[in-house]
């Protein structure tokens, strides 16, 4: 898959922006502060329908403009038929259209495909459980069908479990009901994510181990014992494990098991790579887990996503800048941004220079 | 800008109705004191008229001038089969389906802890005396298919199984004379939960 046109209007320091990418390598030249990485956070939210670094949508909007707009035209895959594209924000609201007609935005994750290298990925390592937490829902969650909805369930039974907790007030079947909509909705979630990982963490170790010779080993951790994985038996777990801690819930007044309180472990060799893992070993393993995902995308979808890189390139040291790009390679369209320095390919490419919210190509 | 006070005030009270922001507010305001005077003296009759006579049906709760309600005296429907709905708005839908022709028994709401709504604030009570009374034979749960609409509807099963009274739920799939292909995917994974045999 990959974008023959990308248009923006009014989205960050962008009046205007209109491009004609090259169906594989795109490379975006400019200093600091001039509009990459902008620029990279518009093809994103043009294919994912949100952006993966603004707290707030309005934020998006070019300052004293009332709305942004971004979107073009894809081709998904070689027997398809181009589709456009295009995300309307507003302060308060937002719509995606594909095709002209509104959509979920479920839905155009579900069509289109990106996958997103940034210098905040090592976070996913050095951060709380709440950051692996949000990549398993996130970038995995979109494989599995059903699993945005059931995520929006779970979480609102939970709330409304809380809810309960703190008025400590329920009559004995309404405490049931609620503790059972929570379990409900997240067995089905434990389901979808063990049965991802089941497929998506080998591809992750092998490309680890390819690199750097050690062994990388991913764990679930959950604060539910697991026993089988399929829906029923986990439903069962994690009842069990509701009733256990009964005595604690109504102190803490907080629902304690279940897939929101759940983490990823990275061991390398046999050692936490959170505690024990050098910079570079922690490195490897988040460009294995981007990597992986490319991997996943056309395991699952036989499709290739549209992969932004963000200023990583050159914080890697000259094997794995040359393995990332190897893996590249002629197999997806790539947008990369290199600050000003000097970056030759002989691959086939086009070039881009950003200054000051304006996107010219280079001859 | 600043209004004299009395708009002001008419503004804030529309703007606390359903619906209505700030600017549909003032175009209603402006509307109702520059419109001929009986438009607003009509409407605030309107207003107080209704909320005299209006009052809560002591059957169904449903909302009412005479009590019991116009559908509760009705002989000519069953009283065999309850519906039970979350607001008065969806009696008036399911009527206009013309699908159903036994009684109705509104709640007022769904469960909620979140908005402090537990089921002591529902009709629920109610409803279980009309099933202890006998002559019920089915309850259908036609509350929405939202998270609370469904978690009413379940704890609703509970509590009428336990007078042996039979319990339905309203079917969840595809609309009618709809492609499959364009029915979105939650829909259909309902329609395969819960089909049925032919």
């Amino acid at each position: 898959m990959y974008l023959l046109h990308l248009e923006a209007r009014d989205f960050r320091n962008y009046g205007e922006l209109l491009v004609a990418p090259h169906p594989s390598l795109n490379i975006i030249r400019g200093q600091n502060a001039q509009g990459k990485s902008n620029f990279i956070e518009a093809l994103y939210v043009s294919l994912r329908g949100c952006s993966y670094r603004a707290t707030r949508e309005a934020d998006l909007i070019r300052w004293g403009k009332p709305c942004a707009v971004v979107g073009g035209i894809i081709k998904p895959g070689s027997e398809e038929a181009d589709l456009s594209i295009r995300t309307l924000i507003h302060p308060d609201r937002k719509e995606i259209r594909v095709d002209g007609n509104p959509v979920r935005r479920g839905e155009i994750v579900e069509r289109t495909g990106v996958v997103l290298f940034t210098p905040e990925d090592l976070w996913l390592i050095k951060g709380g459980p709440q950051g692996r937490r949000r990549f398993m829902d996130r970038e995995l969650g979109l494989f599995s069908a059903g699993y945005f909805d059931d995520l929006q369930h779970c979480r609102r039974a939970l709330s409304q479990r809380n809810a309960l907790l703190r008025q400590r007030g329920g009559s004995r079947a309404e405490n049931e009901l609620w503790t059972e909509q929570v379990c409900r909705f997240g067995a089905r979630i434990l389901s979808a994510r063990l049965k991802l990982l089941r497929e998506y963490v080998p591809l992750v170790c092998r490309l680890f181990n390819r690199w750097t010779g050690g062994d990388l080993n991913i764990r679930y951790q959950s604060s539910v014992v697991i026993s089988g994985i399929d829906n029923g038996a986990l439903e069962n777990s994690l009842l069990k494990a509701v009733v256990d801690r009964e005595k604690e819930e109504h102190r803490f007044r907080q629902t304690l098991s279940g897939p929101h309180r759940d983490d990823l472990q990275f061991m390398i060799n046999g050692h936490d790579a959170r505690s024990f893992g050098s910079q570079g070993q922690q490195r490897a393993i988040i460009l294995a887990l981007k990597l992986a995902q490319i991997e996943f995308w056309q395991l699952r979808t036989g499709r290739q996503p549209v992969i932004l890189l963000d200023d990583v390139l050159f914080e890697l040291d000259e094997p794995r800048r040359r393995a990332v790009l190897d893996a590249l390679r002629n197999r997806a369209q790539v947008f990369l941004t290199v600050g000003d320095a000097v970056f030759q390919s002989t691959d086939e490419h086009k070039s881009f220079h950003v200054v000051d919210g304006n996107l010219g190509e280079e001859g | 800008m600043q209004y004299t006070r009395s708009i002001r005030r008419l503004i804030e009270e529309l703007g606390k109705l359903p619906g209505i922001g700030p600017k549909t507010a003032q175009r209603l305001a402006y509307h109702l004191v520059t419109a001929s005077p009986e438009v607003s003296t009509n409407l605030a009759a309107a207003i107080v008229e209704a909320r005299e006579k209006l009052r809560y049906c002591s059957e169904c709760a449903d909302i009412t001038e005479d009590d019991p309600c116009n559908m509760c005296r009705d002989e000519r429907r069953s009283v065999r089969h309850i519906c039970v709905v979350e607001q008065p708005r969806d009696v008036v839908a399911l009527e206009k389906a013309h699908g159903f022709s036994g009684r109705y028994h509104v709640l007022h709401g769904s469960l909620s802890p979140m908005e402090g709504i537990g089921p002591e604030r529902l009709t629920i009570d109610r409803l279980l005396e009309r099933v202890r009374r006998g002559g019920v034979d089915e309850v259908i749960l036609a509350t929405n298919a939202s998270l609370e609409g469904e978690a009413t509807a379940l704890y609703l099963a509970k509590v009428l199984k336990n007078l042996g009274v039979k319990v339905s739920r309203l079917a969840f799939g595809l609309p009618v004379g709809a492609d499959l292909e364009y029915t979105d995917g939650r829909t259909l994974a309902r329609a395969i939960e819960g089909r049925r045999e032919v």
